[in-house]
């Protein structure tokens, strides 16, 4: 028990020492070992007998056993296959000393437990150095290759880590640019929408204007043959020729005046100008009462109190416009006797108030908070986008700060501006 | 074309709500068929109210007419005259218009801006017993 002693007060080895085990019944071989081994690079602890040996086997790690196969109660092939037994010390290298002959017997017996090698005693200093050597440098680049193979698990670990990681930001960047899709794709709807409504709004115009032209188109065109067949009749004279040519020019005035009013109309204003609302009213109204009236719509126009507002005159003009070509559809698709549509205009507390009444049957209660929904439309396909209201309520309430609302009146449905 | 317009008796009614183009369609008319008898009137009631009253052989109608138009005039006079001729005028190409004329019958349908000489050849060609 002496070498324990020893081994226990022997001052911890400095790192990179290597731990080399030597076990010997006697200790005049171990000192001899030790002598041999004498060397900074290792560190030699003695045991002197197998159980002491596994005693310190189980307290540190050793690159190397010199172990002596004759000791007595457990020689060295019982306690190397003890050491063989345990999956801690099973690959540390085991070098057999024996002062017996060398006998093929042993030799078997030594390499079927799993020796590395073995010494004969006497021992050659030179030839043990040279064999510890090789087995120290093995346990040195082993333990560099475990350092390694450490950092790289290591490493390993961080990179599962990151890539988890990325992993999740990769799923939460395809959720995202899945939601941008879809919010572009929304966009795209609602610019489609939007555009479609314009090409509606630009197609009604074209038939107001169209019904505005039809009359006065006629009378030209008779006033210009009357001419010709009064020749051919020869009830031609001068004052006939003047009288038409002056009202033929009244009438190409009047076709200019139109398009102008419409081209004015449809014009989009850079600057906020006061404007009374009477006005936009009117030519608002000018634009579509003859074409409505050729679908049976009489419009009624009242004002009181000469109100105004400050903004875009054709802004609110479309919103106008929107309102009686909503009003109008709803009358032509329930083909109503006597369709009506009143527009009243008043102020009231320093506000325009515009009312657009129709009568024809109101809206039903549970489309009544959808009316001014985009994209939302009670209209057949291809009749209406749904961006008419929509576009309303935006221009009212968002560029003019008004309100636009609706409720069911008697008979039918009243919208109300008020800015 | 002489002989024909040198006939007798043939009696029209005009109906346009626009005076003026009734005025020259009128006059006109009258240029080209001397003997003809015409009459005119501003809208569908006053056109019916006619017919009642002078039974014409031929009305030159206009569709689209505040208050009664020349759809409901035409059913009012079809109604009372089994063999009464329409020439229709309309500024619109509309089939439904078109159709809605059908039911009740018409001898030929014009497109404004009217040209005379379809308007004489149409009353040539309905206004023959």
């Amino acid at each position: 028990m002496s070498g324990k002693k020893h081994a226990e007060t022997e001052t911890p080895p400095a790192k990179g020492k290597i731990n080399i085990l030597i076990v010997d019944d006697l200790p005049k071989n171990l000192l001899a070992l030790e002598a041999v081994l004498s060397d900074p690079c290792y560190r030699v602890v003695r045991a002197g007998s197998g159980p002491e040996a596994l005693h310190y086997l189980l307290k540190e790690d050793f690159a190397l056993i010199l172990l002596d196969v004759n000791m007595p109660v457990m020689d060295g092939f019982e306690t190397a296959e003890v050491i063989r037994g345990h999956d801690r010390f099973r690959h540390i290298p085991i070098i057999f000393i024996t002062g017996v002959e060398k006998t093929d017997i042993q030799v078997f017996k030594g390499y079927s437990i799993g020796a590395v090698d073995y010494i004969l005693q006497p021992l050659v200093p030179e030839i043990l150095k040279a064999k510890v050597a090789v087995f120290a440098e093995l346990f040195r680049k082993n333990s560099k290759l475990e350092v390694r193979a450490k950092k790289i698990e290591k490493i390993n670990e961080e990179l599962k880590t990151v890539n988890t990681e990325l992993q999740e930001t990769k799923h939460e960047l395809e959720v995202e640019t899945a939601e941008r899709v879809r919010t572009l794709e929304e966009l795209r709807q609602r610019d489609l929408l939007i555009q479609q409504s314009r090409m509606t709004a630009m197609g009604e115009m074209i038939g107001n204007i169209a019904h505005q032209w039809r009359q006065p188109l006629n009378v030209l065109g008779l006033q210009v043959q009357e001419l010709g067949l009064s020749y051919k009749h020869g009830s031609f004279t001068k004052g006939l020729l003047d009288d038409n040519i002056a009202k033929a020019m009244r009438i190409i005035q009047h076709l200019s005046q139109t398009i102008d009013t419409f081209r004015d109309f449809l014009k989009s204003s850079k600057e906020k100008t006061p404007f009374k609302v009477e006005e936009i009213v009117a030519k608002a109204v000018s634009l579509v009462e003859e074409n409505y009236s050729s679908q049976g719509i009489h419009i009624d126009v009242g004002s009181d109190g000469d109100p105004q507002i400050i903004g875009h005159p054709n802004e609110f003009g479309q919103v106008l416009l929107n309102l009686l070509r909503n009003a109008n559809d709803a009358l032509l698709e329930r083909r109503v006797n006597d369709a009506r549509i009143t527009v009243r205009s008043w102020a009231e507390n320093d506000r325009a108030v515009v009312t657009v009444t129709d009568n024809a049957g109101g809206i039903t209660e549970e489309i009544l908070d959808k009316i001014f929904d985009a994209y939302f439309t009670t209209k057949d396909l291809g009749k209406g986008t749904g961006v008419g209201l929509f576009i309303s309520k935006n221009i009212i309430e968002n560029n003019l700060g008004g309100r636009l609302s609706v409720r069911n009146v008697e008979g039918g449905a009243e919208f109300r501006i008020e800015v | 074309m002489i002989s024909d317009k040198a006939r007798p008796l043939l009696s029209l009614l005009i109906v346009e709500d626009d005076k003026m183009a009734l005025n020259i369609i009128v006059r006109m008319v009258a240029n080209e068929f001397p003997h003809c008898t015409i009459h005119s009137a501003e809208n569908g009631i006053m056109g019916l109210e006619l017919y009642q009253e002078l039974t014409p052989d031929l009305v030159i109608t206009d569709i689209n007419m505040p208050g009664m138009g020349g759809i409901e005039m035409a059913r009012g006079i079809r109604s009372i005259d089994v063999n009464a001729r329409f020439i229709v005028m309309t500024a619109y190409n509309d089939k439904d218009l078109l159709d809605k004329f059908q039911e009740i019958g018409f001898c030929v349908y014009l497109l404004k801006p009217i040209n005379f000489e379809e308007l004489f050849a149409a009353i040539e060609k309905c206004g023959k017993r």
